[in-house]
């Protein structure tokens, strides 16, 4: 149940975001889907015992895969799905931790936490990276087998 | 005279991308496939976030042509890069004249994906649905939207900060912080118990609808694609949205004291 709202929660939030991002309103669903699987990826490994640092680039990787295939079908840029998907993987609240806690003076934690949080988001951009790279591959591959 | 009509052809719909955040490699990719279909031969485009230079061969007794063009503003509309990558596509495909080509240009332009109402109710929804998703309570759920609508329609009225996007996102989590902290301080005067308002997972629902999404991702995409300057730069432009978000509202929450 609690996963469920979660999941519930996580479509709402990818969908304002991206009509706040003026996305075109007949992808909003399947982005908002896309968030929604990024971050069922995202807890199914941390319940593993994985690091929340794993469990982004998983969930990062698997959004972008979907968005590739996605734009193919639909006809669209890629950074339209994208864009919105990975923001239920954002450490929102381990940037506002850290931020507190060094106002607070408590520098060691305070660096841990921001370092935590630098790491998820470099995670996040090397899951977009990994699979939009080896996309750029075949799709230069292909074209020139056209040719 | 009808070189230079496809050449401000291409400079336009370049433009519109790249202005409403479109990624560079794609930018340089729809100038280039704009200029071939309009009869302009080696056409180069160098694009960075900031300006475009599109220069063409002068082959067959023609002057060689260049252009260049300063982006001051940007902005993001997602639908209109969709809008303008779909025209490309058609215009390299069919006959269609420099003409028509502009005034399809016009109308992706003027078009409105989301009006005021729509971002309204999103930034609203929106914030109370990410504060619940960070932690917070039934209680703030009303709260979050309130707050989130607030801050999303006074950033969008302050359009002296439109200029820097520094202040804005700054004055973004600023404004943030001093509503949530306001209201929840008003529900303890009310006589309501205390700790009923979560304001730090309040200001952060509020906070993740600014979350400078567009330009992470195009980072990373024009990163890998080898543009190591548009990457290097929106990737720094990234990191000093987030770290003004962060400022923001840590600059009131340090103020603010006790309630932290």
């Amino acid at each position: 149940m609690a996963l469920l709202i979660d999941l519930i929660l996580s479509f709402i939030v990818t969908a304002a975001f991206g009509v706040l991002q003026q996305l075109p309103a007949r992808t909003l669903l399947p982005a908002g889907i896309l968030g929604v699987v990024g971050r069922l990826i995202y807890l199914g490994v941390n319940a593993q015992g994985q690091s929340p640092v794993m469990g982004s680039f998983l969930g990062a990787v698997a959004i972008a895969v979907l968005a590739e295939a996605l734009a193919r079908w639909q006809k669209m840029p890629v950074i339209v799905y994208v864009v919105a998907s990975f923001i239920p993987l954002v450490p929102g609240l381990t940037i506002y931790e850290s931020m507190r806690v060094l106002l607070q003076g408590e520098y060691t934690r305070g660096i841990a936490l921001a370092t935590q949080a630098g790491l998820i988001a470099v995670a996040i951009a090397a899951g977009l990276a990994i699979v939009s790279s080896v996309a750029r591959f075949y799709k230069s591959r292909a074209a020139r087998g056209r040719r | 005279m009808e070189r230079h009509d496809v050449l401000r052809l291409a400079m336009d719909a370049g433009e519109i991308m790249l202005v409403n955040g479109g990624e560079t490699y794609r930018v340089e990719d729809t100038i280039r496939r704009i200029c071939q279909a309009g009869g302009l031969s080696g056409a180069e485009a160098f694009v960075t976030p900031t300006g475009i230079f599109l220069s063409v061969d002068g082959a067959g007794g023609d002057q060689p042509l260049s252009l260049v063009r300063r982006i001051p503003q940007r902005t993001i509309d997602l639908n209109k890069i969709a809008g303008v990558n779909d025209f490309s596509r058609r215009f390299a495909a069919g006959r269609m004249a420099v003409d028509e080509g502009m005034q399809e240009l016009a109308a992706i332009r003027r078009e409105v994906t989301h009006n005021h109402g729509r971002t309204l109710l999103a930034s609203g929804v929106g914030a109370a649905a990410a504060t619940l998703l960070l932690g917070g309570a039934l209680a703030d759920l009303f709260p979050a939207a309130l707050v989130g609508a607030v801050t999303m329609r006074l950033l969008d009225r302050l359009t002296v900060l439109q200029t820097t996007h520094f202040i804005k996102e700054f004055a973004g989590g600023a404004i943030a912080a001093v509503i949530a902290l306001l209201l929840s301080e008003a529900v303890r005067l009310a006589g309501g118990q205390a700790g009923l308002l979560h304001p730090d997972k309040v200001i952060l629902g509020t906070l993740y609808l600014l979350v400078p999404g567009v330009t992470f991702t195009n980072a990373v995409r024009d990163l890998i694609a080898g543009d190591l300057v548009s990457g290097a730069v929106r990737g720094l432009d990234a990191l000093l949205v987030a770290g003004a978000l962060a400022g923001g509202s840590g600059f009131v929450l340090a103020f603010w004291g006790g309630g932290f």
